[in-house]
């Protein structure tokens, strides 16, 4: 299995946990991740004027040399995705290729590495990889832009492909009525208060269902929740001592790879307590 | 034998009587005040049949009407006519009206037939070709009346005891309504009487307390001499006929014997699970029960009990009872409402309507007090309208709940007259009020300040302190918004209960297609059923408040009455007839209601114990047996006739079919005007003889129609299918079976059109195959 990567801003910046967790894993799947040559930002959620934004995630679909486009993170995905929707108006896609050296043919599929797992990869044959059966409780976080507003592979507003692989990795799925609510990242740097509040919110869920750990699909969600935690709690005077675990991290760990491989140490909030319960 | 010979022994017992000259056959049609005279060329129709002198034939706006009437009864008393055909709206209206009619006037009701041409004519089809149609069916309908025997219906001695199923308001006032006069057998299926209604608090509009007008009824049932209560019981099993049933019980155990307990109490102190209790303080029985899953099998309470009351080994029972009605007071339940996944349901403080209500009445698990999950009031309520009905996403129902509108309000003020403060919010779509006194509750639930919002509620988060975000559109407003409440109520769809379907289909009682009992019509005929022993009231038949279930039960009870009263039931005398017996013993085999056997080496037949389903006509190797009336010369005499005009395709159709067709008439749902059904009493009396010549006589293709639901019958429809198939091969036309409850008049149109097609297709192509063939010759 080979696919073009696009692996966004923050894999090589703040994210980097993430990145040594998804080389660790998909190299040993046997899924290769060929990285696009000289790529740009996708403009995340700061760029306000449309066409350029189109412009930037164009010019990154046309890069995949005819195999499918994934992508770790949320933000990029979503971007790709709906890019690809917004140059169904040729006289778009016509006006942005002028400008661009490769032109894009309109034909690049996205995948988030979540879609990759769970659909091309398959949850049975992922299964049979699991060496350490994670009995813990863990709660799906897709975060807002992951099913919404498009996708091709889940349920936009009940999606189930977290919990199935959380389920695989022999881990508990804990119900958690806000799968698909925003953490606040995207507005942590213009107004961190409303930002703060809303990551209380799915913290304080997560704890009160019982969970060990949330698990993400998206460096923003967990800069936020993991990076931002101590903020929250001294903000709302609560403890939350939760860990948020990266998807491929949490593979990893019921592969057997040691924490370290997959960048656990990284995180502001230990993993120490999560990783003695997994039994590493 | 070819269909060219007689059988032998064609004499039916009774005596035809010779036809006299002087009388003919009077054929009347109805114009229906344009229902049907505006498509049908009546005069057309009526001129072609003028041509045979032996017919009088009479064209009226309205037959039904007293002039209408009175034209058949006078040619019948004058003695100018001594058979009758009526053409008109379906016979399921006034089919008896006018047999009560000809009776009177000295005719036996049997010769006179209703053929039906407006259910399943001109509300179906359009002007061109329904003429043909008409004119066929009416000949073919004379062709048959030409030969009917005076068959007078058989009686059969009723059974004086009537079943109540469902023991909630509508069972519990049919039951009381009946009583005086004749014995009740009422079962429920919870350990408790009462229903819905032992969980509500105050009823609306009026405010009275539930438990206040309930607790009498139930304790006049459990007191009442003539009344048998069972409860945690359910039907398992129906055999018999109408009017005279032998069904099978199931008995679920309470493990505490309700005759001897006095509820003193002194087992509940000592379990050390909780896992016996009193449902509730004014339970009927009044007993303990006990919950097994949390039984610990430690014998405290059977040690203690000072009655001996207490059984840990009883297990799970069943008893027969012989009964001649049955009343469906089955009610209903809410729709599970997980499927409404952005609702979140369930979640603290996220309940069902039911749920809220049962917190503030007899049932109470809070000491009668609203509630949240963590034990304070809640100072902010939602009521969310609409959830699942009204709802054409697939995932609910579509129809409206009636009830909600009003119980909401209801509900909002018991939280603003517990708590004058609290906020009470309604989230409505339409907010109906139709009934007596229920435009001045909604005023006055203005008046409380309960806030009304119009618009559907998008979706409900609910938030970690346990309070529940409510997102929805406010459509007066044109804003969307958002509010958090303290609690939330959602307010179900009501869906039939369930087993209301199996316990239909054993009594041979239809469901319409939102899966309600259906009654027998819908204005005129509301609590009686196609089954003439089986009857219905409350919930069962739709949701509605207490006033209508009441109303339903009176109903329900003087309509039961009336059948007891008889003493007996006129079974339909169509029954076969053995004409010729080898002694082979094959007909007794095949009978599945064992109403054959075989005396002296010869077949016999008890009349009372036949359903006149017809499987014994094919299983005869000699072909000795005949239905009454549905004999195989009086079908080919029929189908010859409706065939004589045009061709058609002729699909026999049997009366749990035939009123599916009716209902495809009523909505005016169209299919091909080829279509010619044929009534029969079920489709397994005909055998290859019969379809063979509607074949010859210019059937482009024949369908089979089956509506019962009697598996006895259904399940060697199949083989029956592929029996025909085989021997009508040789004429290479279409035959099809299919199976169509009286619910499915979609599906049947869409068949029916869909075979009309194909068979027309396929006639075409054998005709210009032939022209072809015949060209060829002349030219050589």
């Amino acid at each position: 299995m080979k696919y073009s990567y696009y692996p966004g801003c923050a894999q090589h910046g703040t994210a980097i946990d993430y990145r040594v967790s998804v080389e660790a894993v998909f190299r040993r799947l046997g899924i290769e991740l060929e990285e696009i040559k000289n790529w740009n930002c996708c403009g995340a959620l700061h760029v306000p004027e449309k066409d350029v934004k189109i412009a930037l995630s164009t010019r990154t679909l046309a890069s995949a040399k005819g195999l499918d486009l994934t992508t770790p993170c949320n933000l990029c995905y979503s971007n790709l995705m709906r890019t690809n929707t917004a140059l169904e108006d040729t006289a778009l896609k016509n006006m942005i290729n002028e400008k661009l050296t490769n032109k894009y043919d309109g034909n690049t599929k996205p995948k988030h590495l979540l879609e990759v797992i769970v659909k091309d990869y398959g949850l049975t044959k992922l299964a049979e990889q699991v060496k350490l059966p994670l009995k813990v409780k863990a709660v799906p976080y897709y975060g807002c832009l992951l099913t919404r507003p498009e996708n091709k592979f889940d349920s936009p507003d009940n999606p189930k492909s977290l919990d199935n692989l959380i389920t695989a990795l022999g881990a508990e799925p804990v119900k958690y009525y806000y799968k698909t609510k925003c953490c606040g990242g995207p507005i942590l740097l213009t107004n961190e208060d409303l930002a703060l509040e809303l990551a209380k919110d799915l913290l304080t869920m997560a704890k009160g269902s019982g969970a060990d750990c949330m698990v993400v699909t998206c460096p923003m969600c967990h800069l936020q929740l993991d990076a931002k935690q101590k903020a929250v709690e001294s903000k709302y005077n609560i403890k939350f001592d939760m860990p948020i675990i990266y998807f491929t991290q949490l593979i990893g760990l019921a592969m057997g790879l040691h924490p370290e491989e997959l960048g656990m140490k990284k995180h502001l909030v230990p993993t120490d307590g999560l990783v003695a319960k997994i039994g590493r | 034998m070819t269909e060219n010979e007689m059988p032998k022994n064609e004499m039916p017992k009774t005596e035809t009587p010779p036809r006299n000259d002087q009388k003919k056959t009077g054929v009347y049609l109805c114009r229906c005040g344009g229902n049907i005279g505006d498509v049908v060329d009546l005069q057309a129709v009526a001129d072609a049949l003028k041509v045979d002198k032996s017919l009088i034939v009479n064209i009226q706006d309205y037959l039904c009407s007293s002039q209408g009437q009175e034209r058949i009864k006078s040619d019948i008393e004058k003695g100018r006519v001594d058979r009758v055909v009526i053409g008109s709206c379906s016979p399921k209206l006034h089919l008896e009206t006018f047999r009560g009619m000809a009776k009177k006037a000295g005719l036996n009701p049997n010769m006179l037939e209703i053929t039906n041409i407006r259910e399943q004519a001109s509300w179906v089809h359009d002007k061109a070709g329904i003429d043909s149609k008409v004119k066929g069916l009416i000949k073919g309908a004379v062709a048959r009346i030409g030969s009917i025997e005076p068959l007078v219906p058989l009686e059969k001695k009723l059974v004086d005891r009537t079943l109540v199923v469902g023991g909630g308001i509508a069972g519990i006032t049919t039951a009381l309504e009946i009583a005086d006069d004749h014995e009740v057998i009422l079962i429920e299926k919870a350990p408790f009487l009462g229903g819905h209604m032992m969980g509500l608090s105050k009823t609306f509009p009026t405010m009275d307390c539930s438990q206040c007008i309930l607790t009498p009824k139930m304790v006049a049932v459990h007191n009442h001499p003539n009344i048998t209560l069972l409860t945690q019981t359910e039907v398992a099993d129906v055999k018999g006929s109408p009017g005279d049933y032998t069904i099978t019980l199931k008995h679920s155990p309470r493990y505490v014997d309700i005759n001897k307990c006095i509820s003193c109490g002194a087992c509940a102190r000592k379990c050390p699970a909780g896992a016996i209790f009193l449902p509730f303080a004014q339970a009927v029985p009044q007993a303990y029960m006990i919950d097994m899953s949390k039984c610990k099998q430690c014998g405290a309470c059977v040690k203690v009990c000072p009655r001996d009351a207490v059984n840990l080994e009883a297990k799970e029972e069943t008893s027969t009872v012989s009964v001649g009605a049955v009343a469906i007071a089955t009610g209903f339940e809410h729709l599970d409402l997980s499927v409404i996944e952005e609702y979140n349901y369930p979640a603290p403080n996220l309940l069902t309507a039911i749920e809220f209500e049962e917190m503030l009445s007899a049932k109470s698990k809070t000491g009668m007090r609203l509630q949240k999950a963590d034990g304070s009031f809640p100072n902010r309520v939602a009521f969310v309208l609409c959830a699942g009905s009204r709802d054409f996403t697939g995932r609910g129902k579509k129809y409206c709940s009636k009830v909600c509108c009003i119980y909401s309000q209801k509900q909002a003020q018991l939280v603003k007259k517990m708590k004058g403060d609290a906020e009470a919010w309604i989230f409505y779509i339409d907010m109906r009020s139709a009934g007596r006194r229920f435009e001045e509750f909604y005023h006055h639930t203005q008046e409380k300040g309960v806030n009304y919002v119009r618009g559907k509620v998008a979706e409900i988060i609910p938030k970690p302190d346990g309070t529940l975000m409510v997102q929805y559109e406010d459509t007066n407003l044109g804003m969307k918004g958002r509010e958090i409440f303290d609690m939330v109520v959602l307010c179900p769809a009501l869906v039939p209960s369930a087993g209301t379907k199996e316990l239909a289909d054993k009594l041979g009682v239809s469901l319409g297609d939102d899966g309600f009992v259906e009654e027998k019509h819908v204005k005129l005929d509301p609590v009686n059923t196609l089954n003439q022993s089986a009857f219905a009231a409350g919930c069962a038949l739709g949701p509605k408040d207490i006033h209508d279930s009441v109303t339903e039960g009176i109903s329900a009870a003087h309509k039961v009455s009336q059948f007891l009263g008889k003493g007996i039931i006129l079974i339909p005398p169509e029954k076969p007839m053995i004409l010729e017996c080898n002694g082979c013993g094959d007909c007794v085999k095949a009978c599945p209601y064992s109403a054959l056997s075989l005396e002296n080496g010869k077949a016999v037949l008890s009349p009372l114990a036949c359903t006149g389903c017809g499987i014994c006509v094919s299983s005869c190797p000699v072909k000795g047996i005949e239905i009454r009336n549905f004999t195989r010369n009086q079908l080919k005499a029929q189908l010859k006739a409706i065939l004589s005009e045009a061709p058609g395709v002729i699909v026999f159709i049997d009366p749990y079919a035939y009123a599916a067709a009716d209902i495809a008439g009523v909505n005016r749902k169209q299919y091909s005007s080829l279509v010619r059904f044929v009534s029969v009493p079920s489709i397994h009396i005909l055998d290859a003889d019969v379809v063979n010549a509607a074949f010859e006589y210019g059937a482009t293709g024949v369908m089979l129609i089956e509506g019962t639901t009697d598996e006895k019958l259904t399940s060697r429809s199949d083989e029956l299918y592929k029996k025909l198939k085989k021997d009508t091969r040789k004429h290479k036309k279409p035959l099809r079976y299919s199976h169509i409850e009286t619910a499915q008049y979609e599906k049947l149109t869409d068949l029916l059109n869909v075979f009309a097609s194909q068979a027309g297709a396929k006639a075409e192509r054998k005709s210009r195959k032939e022209k072809g063939e015949s060209a060829e010759a002349a030219e050589e």
